[in-house]
């Protein structure tokens, strides 16, 4: 992934408005993102290749009952759109981290379109977990995150490589903690009230 | 013979009609996140949205057929 800043530490002007996922800031990096673990749709991938093998000779073995071969046609066809839809919203469901947020879309091909933006100061602590003998062989658990501003949490379920993440998202919020707490320093340093406004507009976020 | 005919039409024209509706939504959701894919992402690192969906539109399209050539030689 590239990174906020070159290798001398100052930052770079590279204009991302937009340029992975609407909304994104101009000064804003992904990080990283991700989908659910596969196990979330194993049942639905099951029940599609069952469908798509089945069918055809069941089809053939009720061609003498017409009546029996419409339903068998029509329950076919709601299974096998049912299970790709199923597959298309495991694609649509991310968890986006970028260098100043996290930002879940829970997305489905017709009936939710919903975000939730999550700033990383506003993230107090970080959970994992990975409980049980399928989500440790198959490498995926929950992440829990405890948020600051009130006593509420995040739970994401089923997130794949819970490590990886949990590093990630540990990582990224101390480098803009770190980040924020030298604009700070250095409006006191020129005399400027140290204030919201000591953090350039370009890399105000809050606004999806 | 001729209802029966008539539903299988039915069934035929919303199954191709949902289709369609559904790879232009994705192709909506493609459209406005790009997001950077790598083997961590895709599913069994892999099978890309793109793919699934080609899949999709060829497997209703030979349902279609399959289905039509069965009850027609039957």
């Amino acid at each position: 992934m590239n990174s906020f800043f070159s290798a001398n530490g100052t930052p770079q002007h590279r204009d991302n408005t937009n340029r992975h996922f609407m909304g994104q800031q101009a000064t804003e990096e992904v990080t990283l993102f991700l989908r659910k673990h596969w196990v979330t749709i194993f049942p639905q991938m099951i029940v599609l290749l069952g469908t798509i093998f089945l069918t055809p000779p069941l089809f053939l073995l009720l061609r003498d009952l017409p009546l029996l071969v419409f339903f068998l046609l029509a329950a076919s066809a709601l299974v096998f759109h049912r299970m790709f839809v199923h597959l298309f919203n495991h694609y649509l469901r991310i968890i986006i981290l970028t260098n100043y947020r996290l930002i879940e879309l829970e997305k489905t091909l017709i009936l939710r379109d919903t975000k939730c933006v999550i700033d990383l100061t506003k993230i107090q602590d970080i959970e994992k977990r990975q409980t049980g003998l399928l989500k440790n062989i198959l490498n995926y658990g929950e992440l829990i995150l405890h948020l600051s501003s009130s006593s509420n949490t995040i739970t994401f379920y089923h997130v794949p490589k819970p490590d990886r993440f949990f590093r990630e998202i540990n990582r990224v919020k101390r480098e803009y903690i770190l980040r924020r707490q030298e604009q700070k320093h250095q409006a006191v340093r020129d005399d400027t009230a140290p204030s919201v406004a000591a953090v350039p507009a370009s890399e105000q976020v809050g606004v999806y | 013979m001729t209802i029966f005919w008539i539903f299988f039409a039915l069934i035929h024209l919303l199954s191709i009609g949902f289709a369609l509706f559904a790879v232009y939504r994705l192709y909506g959701y493609i459209h406005a996140y790009r997001m950077p894919e790598s083997k961590y992402t895709l599913l069994f690192r892999f099978i890309r949205l793109r793919y699934l969906a080609t899949a999709y539109l060829i497997l209703t399209a030979v349902f279609f057929v399959w289905s039509s050539i069965s009850l027609l030689v039957t």
